[in-house]
C-alpha cells in the first residue's frame, strides 16, 4: 500500500510533467534559442511520478530506462538549442529511436495512469475509460503528426507542401488540446486519491485487466 | 543491381536499416508482443525489396555519397553513380574485363550457388520425407485443438519434428521416438500460418546478400522470432501445467540438430535461439487489445522515414577535398528542372565547382574534377569574373520543349562594364547565356546552348519588368501611321531569399547563394505595347495625344468589347496616364510634345502568371485613341517568337 501523499505528489508531477512536454515558449538571440518550458523538464517530473507511482503499478518500473533515455535525449536538445544548432542534424537516425521510444512511453504510462483510477475511482466512475480514450487520441494523433512529417521527402510542390504543414499544424493544435485533457484526467485522479478515505486498491489486478480490456 | 556498386549501395542501406530495427526491437524486447517482433522484420524486408537511392532519397545516413566516394578514391572516377533499378542482380551477358565487373561476377555467381544449394537441398529433403512411413498421432492432436492436419511421415534419423513445404506441406517426425503433442502443435500451428513460406521469403534474402553477414544475422534472428511467434500461438492455446512442460521440452532441444532448409520450420532451432525463446515463453502474457493499435503505431513510424528515406541536403562548403566535394555533388541530385537551373546559376555566381557538378551531365564530372579553378578558365578577361550575386538571378522566356527537356535564357546582373564603359548610371551591364535544362536517368542537369554574352539594359537596377535587349514574343497590328507593337516575356525565379536579423533590431531578406535542388519556379510575365510611327514627318505635328487599352486572347477566345478609355476615377482632369490588371489588360494615354519621339509607350506591367507558366495569349485585343478619339479596333497576332521566344 502506498502512502497517499506519495501517490498525490506522484500525479501532480505527471500532470505537470505532460504540460511541460507539450507546451513551449522560446525565446531568440544572437542565433541562439532558449526554451523556456524545456520538454526534458516534464520527463525528468514524469520520471519522479513514476518513483512515487510504481509501488502501486510495477509496471511502470519498466518505463524508468525508456524516460531517463528521452529526458537525456531532450536535455541534449535544449543545451544545442542555445548555440542553435538542432540536434536532429547531428544525429539524424537517433530522432527515429526517441519518436518510437516517446510513443511507447506514453501509451505505457497512461494505460497505468488508467488501470490506477480503475482502483481509485468511485465505483460508477469512468475516468478510467476517459484516459484510455484520451491516451489512443494521444497516440493517433502523435503518429499521424510523425508519418506527415516523414513523408516530407516525398513532396514536389509548394501546394503540397503548404497542405502538409496545415495538417501538421492541425494536428499539433488537437495534440495540444489532447495532452490539456490528459493533464485535467491526472488531476482528477490526484483528487479521486484525496477522497478516498481507506486507502489502498479496491480491484484485484485480474479485475484491473478485465476492465481495461 | 547492374554492378558491384549498385549491390554495395542495396546491401548498405538494407544494413542501415537492420541496424535501426535491431535497436528498436533490443528497446522495446519485454514490451511488445512477439507478433510484433516478428513484424518489425517486415519493415527490413520491404527495404530490401525497395531499390536503394530511389528519387535521389537515402534511408538514415548518405549511403550514395559513402559508395560513391568509396568509387572515387579506388578507381579515380567520377562519371558515374550507382543506380539500383531492381534488388537482385542483373549481370550483363557479357566476359568481365575490369576489376569491378570480376567482383559483381563473383557476387552473381554467389547468389547462383547458394540458390541451387537451396533448391537441391530441399529436392533431397522432399524424396527424404516420401520414403517416411504415415503418422497417424498428427490428426489427432489437430482434432482436439482444432486445426487442419497436412500428411504426416516418420523419417529415420530426423532430430525433431518440422514441417516441410508451402503448396503442398508435409509434417515430418522422428521415427522410433514419441514425439509430444505440444510439438506437434507447435508445428500445426506454423501450418495453419503458412510460416514455412516466411522461410523461403529468409532464404532468398539470404541468397541475395550472401556476403553480408549483418543481414545473414537478421536472417536468423527472423527465423528466431518466428518460432517465438509460434510459441506464443502454442502457451495463447495451453493452460497452467501444460505451458511449463512446453517450456521443459523446447530446453531439451537445446542440443539437438535442426535441419535449415528453405521452406521448412522446425521448433528446434539452436541453443542460443532457444535460450531466448525460453526468455520470451518466461515473459509470456496475454497482451491487452489497446497493444495491438500501439504495436502498429511503432511499427508505422519505424517503417516510415526508413521507406521513404530523407533528401541529400546540398553540400556546405567545409567539403574541399576533391573526391569528397564530387561524390557529394553527384549524389545531391537535382529533382525539378527549376532546382537544376537554379543550381546553375549558383554555381557561376559563388564558382563552385560542387555546384555545378549537381547539375552537370555524368559525361562531364571527370572534366569538372580535374579543373583546378573552376570557371577562372575563362581568364581574367571572363565577364564572369564581374558577377554581383547579391541580386540574384532571372531565368527568362523559360520555354517547354517537351516533358524532359526546358530551355530559357539565364541573366545574371554584372558588377562592371565588361571592357566598356557604361552609358549612363540608369544603365546596368548583363551577362546572359541559353541554358537547356534535360532529365539525365533520376537527375536534371543543365547543357549551356552558348557562351555567356554581355549586353547593357535600361533601367536594371532593381531587374524591373520589361527588357528590350532581350528577346521576347511579339504581337503586332498596323494601324494607318503607327505600328502597335506588344512585347511579352517572362521570368523565373526559385525562391532562395532567407530572414536575418532579429525582431530586436530588425529584420531583412538577403539572397542565398545556396542551391535549391528540388526547388520550384515562381514565373511573372511582363508586357509592354509601344506605338512606332511609320508616317511621314511633316505628318507627325497632327498628333497631339496617343491612348490604347488592351487585354490578351486566350486561346480561341472571341475579341472582347473593351471599356472606353477615360482617366483614372481619382484624377478625371489627367492628361497622361497608364494602369493595368492582374488579368493582363493595360490602359495608358500619352501627351505628345513637340518633335515627340518614336516609339510612344502605351502601358504595360506584368503579375504572376497562372498555374501553367508556358502559356501565352494567342493574341491582344487592342483599341488604339489618336488624339482623344478611338481610331481602332485592332488585334494584334503573334510575329515573332513562339515556342523559343526567341
Amino acid at each position: 500500500m502506498t502512502e497517499p501523499n506519495q501517490l498525490y505528489t506522484g500525479l501532480s508531477r505527471a500532470a505537470w510533467g505532460y504540460f511541460l512536454m507539450h507546451v513551449d515558449f522560446y525565446l531568440d538571440f544572437n542565433g541562439g534559442k532558449i526554451s523556456l518550458l524545456p520538454t526534458f523538464m516534464g520527463f525528468l517530473l514524469l520520471q519522479s511520478a513514476i518513483s512515487r507511482l510504481s509501488s502501486e503499478r510495477r509496471d511502470l518500473i519498466l518505463l524508468r530506462p525508456l524516460c531517463g533515455l528521452l529526458a537525456v535525449w531532450y536535455f541534449g536538445e535544449w543545451l544545442l538549442l542555445w548555440t542553435g544548432r538542432e540536434i536532429n542534424g547531428i544525429v539524424p537516425f537517433a530522432v527515429l529511436i526517441v519518436t518510437v521510444a516517446g510513443l511507447y512511453f506514453h501509451f505505457q504510462f497512461l494505460t497505468d495512469m488508467a488501470a490506477l483510477a480503475a482502483n481509485y475511482q468511485p465505483a460508477e466512475g469512468n475516468l478510467d475509460r476517459r484516459i484510455l480514450r484520451h491516451r489512443t487520441g494521444l497516440l493517433v494523433l502523435s503518429t499521424a503528426a510523425d508519418l506527415l512529417s516523414g513523408i516530407r521527402p516525398l513532396i514536389r510542390t509548394e501546394s503540397q507542401m503548404e497542405l502538409l504543414t496545415g495538417g501538421v499544424f492541425l494536428l499539433v493544435v488537437l495534440l495540444l488540446i489532447m495532452a490539456v485533457l490528459v493533464m485535467a484526467d491526472l488531476f482528477r485522479l490526484r483528487s479521486c486519491i484525496g477522497e478516498r478515505e481507506d486507502m489502498g486498491p479496491h480491484l484485484s489486478e485480474t479485475e484491473v485487466k478485465n476492465k481495461l480490456q | 543491381m547492374t554492378d558491384i556498386w549498385a549491390f554495395l549501395l542495396q546491401t548498405l542501406t538494407a544494413s542501415g536499416a537492420a541496424v535501426m530495427v535491431l535497436v528498436v526491437k533490443a528497446m522495446l524486447r519485454d514490451k511488445l508482443s512477439p507478433r510484433w517482433q516478428f513484424a518489425a522484420w517486415g519493415v527490413l524486408a520491404v527495404i530490401l525489396l525497395l531499390p536503394a537511392g530511389r528519387g535521389g532519397r537515402y534511408a538514415l545516413l548518405n549511403w550514395p555519397f559513402y559508395v560513391e566516394l568509396f568509387r572515387s578514391g579506388l578507381t579515380g572516377e567520377y562519371g558515374a553513380l550507382a543506380r539500383v533499378t531492381a534488388p537482385v542482380p542483373l549481370p550483363a551477358a557479357a566476359v568481365p574485363r575490369t576489376a569491378e565487373e570480376w567482383l559483381f561476377a563473383i557476387y552473381c555467381v554467389g547468389v547462383l550457388f547458394l540458390l541451387v544449394r537451396y533448391i537441391v537441398s530441399y529436392i533431397r529433403l522432399r524424396l527424404l520425407l516420401k520414403r517416411g512411413r504415415e503418422n497417424g498421432q498428427v490428426r489427432g492432436v489437430a482434432e482436439e485443438y482444432g486445426l487442419k492436419a497436412c500428411p504426416a511421415v516418420e523419417v529415420e534419423g530426423l532430430p525433431s519434428a518440422f514441417v516441410c513445404g508451402v503448396l503442398r506441406p508435409v509434417l515430418a517426425l522422428p521415427a522410433r521416438r514419441a514425439t509430444d503433442e505440444k510439438v506437434i502443435l507447435h508445428e500445426l500451428l506454423h501450418l495453419k500460418y503458412r510460416d514455412a513460406a516466411w522461410g523461403l521469403v529468409i532464404c532468398f534474402f539470404r541468397c541475395l546478400h550472401w556476403c553480408n553477414p549483418l543481414l545473414w544475422y537478421c536472417a536468423d534472428r527472423a527465423g528466431n522470432d518466428l518460432e517465438s511467434l509460434c510459441d506464443q500461438r502454442v502457451l495463447e492455446r495451453l493452460e497452467g501445467e501444460d505451458r511449463r512442460d512446453y517450456g521443459r521440452i523446447l530446453l531439451e532441444m537445446a542440443d539437438e540438430r535442426y535441419a535449415r532448409a528453405p521452406g521448412t520450420s522446425s521448433m528446434a532451432n539452436g541453443g542460443k535461439n532457444i535460450r531466448r525463446r525460453i526468455e520470451a515463453i518466461a515473459r509470456f502474457k496475454k497482451y491487452p487489445a489497446g497493444m495491438g493499435l500501439v504495436s502498429v503505431c511503432v511499427l508505422l513510424v519505424l517503417a516510415v522515414p526508413l521507406i521513404v528515406g530523407a533528401r541529400a541536403e546540398t553540400p556546405s562548403l567545409g567539403a574541399v577535398n576533391v573526391p569528397v566535394q564530387m561524390a557529394r555533388a553527384r549524389t545531391t541530385p537535382c529533382t525539378t528542372y527549376a532546382g537544376a537551373i537554379d543550381t546553375y546559376a549558383k554555381a557561376v555566381m559563388t564558382w563552385r565547382r560542387d555546384y555545378r557538378a549537381m547539375c552537370a551531365p555524368m559525361s562531364e564530372q571527370n572534366r569538372l574534377a580535374a579543373e583546378q579553378q573552376f570557371w577562372r578558365a575563362g581568364g581574367p578577361e571572363s565577364i564572369l569574373n564581374n558577377v554581383e550575386n547579391s541580386s540574384g538571378y532571372q531565368f527568362r522566356n523559360l520555354t517547354r520543349i517537351d516533358e524532359n527537356t526546358y530551355e530559357g535564357l539565364l541573366v545574371l546582373k554584372l558588377n562592371n562594364p565588361p571592357g566598356r564603359p557604361r552609358t549612363g548610371s540608369d544603365y546596368i551591364w548583363l551577362a546572359v547565356q541559353r541554358l537547356r535544362a534535360e532529365k539525365e536517368g533520376a537527375r536534371w542537369v543543365v547543357i549551356p546552348q552558348e557562351d555567356f554574352w554581355a549586353t547593357e539594359a535600361y533601367g536594371w537596377k532593381d531587374w524591373p519588368s520589361s527588357c528590350d535587349e532581350l528577346p521576347a514574343l511579339e504581337y503586332e497590328a498596323r494601324s494607318e501611321d503607327f505600328l502597335l507593337r506588344l512585347r511579352r516575356q517572362t521570368s523565373s525565379t526559385v525562391d532562395s531569399y532567407e530572414q536575418e536579423g532579429n525582431h530586436l533590431f530588425g529584420i531583412w531578406q538577403v539572397f542565398s547563394t545556396e542551391p535549391r535542388p528540388n526547388g520550384s519556379f515562381n514565373t511573372y510575365y511582363y508586357q509592354h505595347l509601344e506605338a512606332e510611327y511609320t508616317g511621314s514627318p511633316e505628318d507627325k505635328r497632327n498628333y497631339t495625344s496617343l491612348g490604347a487599352s488592351s487585354r490578351p486572347i486566350w486561346g480561341e477566345d472571341r475579341r472582347p468589347e473593351l471599356e472606353p478609355l477615360s482617366p483614372p476615377e481619382d484624377h478625371p482632369d489627367a492628361t497622361d496616364w497608364t494602369g493595368g490588371s492582374n488579368q493582363g489588360d493595360a490602359w495608358s494615354s500619352a501627351t505628345l510634345r513637340v518633335n515627340w519621339e518614336s516609339p510612344v509607350f502605351l502601358g504595360g506591367g506584368g503579375s504572376s502568371v497562372g498555374e501553367d507558366p508556358f502559356a501565352h495569349p494567342s493574341a491582344y485585343a487592342v483599341d488604339f485613341y489618336v488624339n482623344g478619339e478611338k481610331s481602332a479596333e485592332l488585334t494584334l497576332h503573334p510575329v515573332k517568337g513562339g515556342a523559343g521566344l526567341d
